[in-house]
């Protein structure tokens, strides 16, 4: 059996009282370059209640880990640095009792505060009682929320370096990640992150291994903590875009523990959100604050990633708001298991990522956002007193719908912009849309004669003996219909455009049904040749898909309409004006 | 900017900015505050950012006005407490309706921002 550590020797010596021959543990040692040709070894040194980093050991060659060695003659030195006045623990003569393989006892950092607090009590009888932070919070609250708030002065997380390890900070966890495996060939663990604040700036804070399940639940989002002792390092811009140069690390010597009384003097996380309606214009992989109503919830869905060949889980959520304007979110993995939608759940999610899905947008959680549902803030109650008097039953524009019609998602643009944006070189090809005036509308070959079943549409071969012959559906029928595919040009200031436009859009400018277009073209021809005349000079916003083709080896750019709007002058103007103040600065 | 008219030049202005324009050929848009019969010499109107003024007409009104926005073109009188326009002409848009915010932005904008496309050389 090991021989007993004398438990709370190291508060008595550093308080300066005399300890005859105190038996502590060496918890690790690191030797300390100097010219002189003594060796000197820096100590953390363990009496089995509190440990001390500041020890200092001479005139040995070295002592293993965990030893347990008899202090036999030691003297405290006063080291003063810049501002005040370090004591430092100087080991002369010692005696190895034993070595052992690991610490015992969970020590607690033997810091000013502890000294400070037992400097006016009397010396009391210590005892083998082990503390750690999480498991038994209230202990410490009592004597560490006492002594932090009122002996220390508390860092602000802004002033944090690496070259400064004596700091407390108070700070609010904004945000905390999902716990994380990893695997490689050195091993596997697992880790998780929480984002700190204060009102000076903010920080990320990762715990790993056995750390990261001690602290996992207890630390917790929105909550007010105080922090000392981890380890600071610069930051990994790649995984960690809060605006901090520095990320710190917990570790078996840092302290954590809950603020008991939340003053409101650390700022509550602050949410800036953009309403659904505005997500239209945003570029793709913005991360935005958001909420909204979760109108609708699918299933989830299981399925096999092509790139990491992972099996993956997601679940989309169809979120509305004020702006009357709903828009699809995905949620992945085990958000998406326990997303549960049943009484339209109000949805907040900071940090979610806008995505583009066949001309419309989407949004997505990533691994630094954070999801709330029915948040204790006033935005979630307004939105829910909004969703349960009208917003249940009003109409909304779904920004995630995949054609671009009827909504404002795509991208304004002039024409020559289009151009000189090279539109069209995506897969799924580029939208867009522009106010432009007809200059012309090509009759030539704007007509042709289309299968009669109501959703082929397919151009028939005419027979020339009253049958007609569409491929697709390899039949011959005695009738046919008449379909619209123009080929339009359409100016604005900046230039002008080919277009084509199929028989839904072509009606609406023409006024006319392909129909009646068709026979009053075989009627009459230049009766028919007038309805493509007077559309000249109509002003529409068009909305368009833009996309590179290549026809004999040569690249195209194909512009189709995908749907034709009467201009809102209203609207419009608002939008123009937005831009102004944008390009000139000048608020509208 | 300004508008042509008659061989005239007109700045197009709101209320506030009238001060700017003392003595000078104005365009301002309104709403007609007060009921103004037909044969009457002056209106009311509210301009787009709602300021008051005073229209002293040239000629007689030749109908009935009441809630209607109307354009003014004229020389700018009075531009201090009870704005004064000396009107050469007049516009009723005939309806009640009309964008009030977009065209008061556009004062803003057009009394402020350089016109690039201006033939002048200064
Ligand atoms: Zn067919």
């Amino acid at each position: 059996m090991p021989p007993q550590l004398s438990t709370g020797a190291l508060l008595r010596i550093m308080k300066d009282e005399k300890v005859p021959e105190p038996i502590v543990q060496i918890l690790q040692s690191k030797k300390i370059n100097c010219n002189s040709d003594k060796e000197r070894y820096r100590l953390l040194i363990s009496d089995g209640k509190y440990q001390i980093s500041h020890a200092m050991l001479t005139g040995v060659s070295g002592v293993e880990n965990f030893s347990i060695i008899k202090m036999k003659q030691y003297h405290l030195s006063e080291l003063s640095s810049s501002q005040k006045i370090n004591k430092i623990l100087l080991i002369i003569g010692m005696e190895v009792l034993c070595s052992m393989d690991e610490k015992i006892g969970n020590p607690e950092q033997l810091t000013d505060q502890v000294i400070a607090s037992h400097s006016s009590s009397e010396a009391k009888p210590v005892t083998n009682t082990v503390q750690s932070v999480p498991e038994q919070p209230r202990d410490l609250n009592q004597s560490l929320n006492q002594s932090l708030s009122e002996s220390r002065v508390i860092s602000q997380i802004s002033a944090l370096t690496p070259y400064h390890n004596k700091w407390v900070i108070k700070a609010r966890v904004s945000n905390k990640s999902q716990m994380r495996t990893w695997s490689n060939s050195r091993g596997e663990g697992k880790l998780f992150s929480v984002d700190l604040m204060d009102e000076s700036g903010e920080i990320r804070c990762t715990a790993f291994r056995d750390l990261a399940d001690k602290y996992f639940n207890y630390l917790q989002v929105d909550k007010v903590y105080y922090f000392s002792k981890c380890q600071l390092k610069p930051a990994n811009k790649q995984f960690n875009t809060l605006k901090n140069d520095y990320e710190m690390t917990i570790g078996n010597e840092t302290v954590i523990e809950e603020c008991l009384n939340d003053d409101g003097l650390v700022p509550q996380v602050k949410y800036s959100f953009v309403p659904i309606s505005s997500v239209a214009e945003l570029a793709v992989g913005a991360l935005i604050d958001v909420i909204g109503v979760c109108k609708e919830v699918s299933d989830i869905q299981n399925f096999t990633s092509r790139t990491t060949n992972r099996e993956m889980t997601k679940r989309d959520v169809i979120l509305v708001d004020q702006s009357k304007t709903s828009i699809t979110l995905t949620l992945w993995g085990s958000q998406a298991e326990s997303f549960d939608g049943v009484n339209n759940p109000v949805v907040l999610v900071r940090g979610a990522k806008v995505g583009e899905f066949g001309g419309g947008k989407t949004l997505s959680t990533v691994m630094s956002s954070q999801m709330k549902i029915n948040p204790d803030i006033q935005e979630c109650h307004k939105i829910k007193g909004w969703f349960d008097l009208e917003g249940k039953e009003s109409d909304v524009k779904n920004l995630s719908e995949r054609t671009g019609s009827g909504s404002f998602q795509s991208q304004w643009l002039y024409l020559k912009e289009v151009q000189d944006k090279g539109l069209g070189n995506s897969e799924r090809g580029d939208y867009f849309q522009t106010l432009a005036t007809v200059l012309l509308m090509r009759s030539e070959n704007a007509i042709y004669k289309a299968c009669p079943t109501p959703d082929c549409n397919k151009k028939v071969v005419d027979l020339e003996n009253g049958m007609y012959r569409c491929e697709k559906c390899n039949r011959e029928y005695p009738n046919f219909k008449y379909r619209l595919l123009v080929s339009m040009n359409i100016g604005d200031f900046s230039g002008n455009q080919w277009v084509s436009v199929f028989s839904g859009e072509a009606e609406k400018i023409l006024g006319k049904t392909s129909q009646e277009v068709g026979l009053a073209m075989e009627d009459n021809s230049e009766a028919g040749t007038a309805i493509f005349q007077n559309a000249n000079f109509k002003q529409f916003i068009f909305k368009c898909r833009a996309k590179v083709e290549t026809y004999n080896d040569e690249q195209r750019l194909k512009i189709v309409v995908v749907n034709v709007e009467n201009v809102d002058y209203e609207k419009h103007s608002g939008q123009l004006c937005k831009e102004i103040a944008e390009l000139t600065g000048i608020s509208a | 900017m300004t508008i042509m008219s008659s061989g005239k030049q007109y700045s197009i202005v709101n209320g506030a900015q009238l001060p700017s324009f003392m003595g000078k050929n104005v365009s301002v848009i309104g709403v007609v505050a007060k009921y103004a019969s037909a044969g009457s010499l002056s209106l009311t109107i509210n301009t787009t950012d709602n300021i008051a003024l005073t229209v002293n007409l040239n000629k007689p009104l030749d109908k009935d006005l009441n809630g209607e926005y109307i354009e003014v073109r004229g020389v700018c009188e009075n531009a201090r407490e009870g704005k004064i326009i000396k009107a050469e002409e007049y516009f009723s848009f005939n309806n009640t309706s009309f964008d009030a915010k977009s065209h008061n932005t556009l004062c803003k904008f057009v009394n402020s921002i350089p016109n690039g496309y201006s033939a002048k050389k200064n």
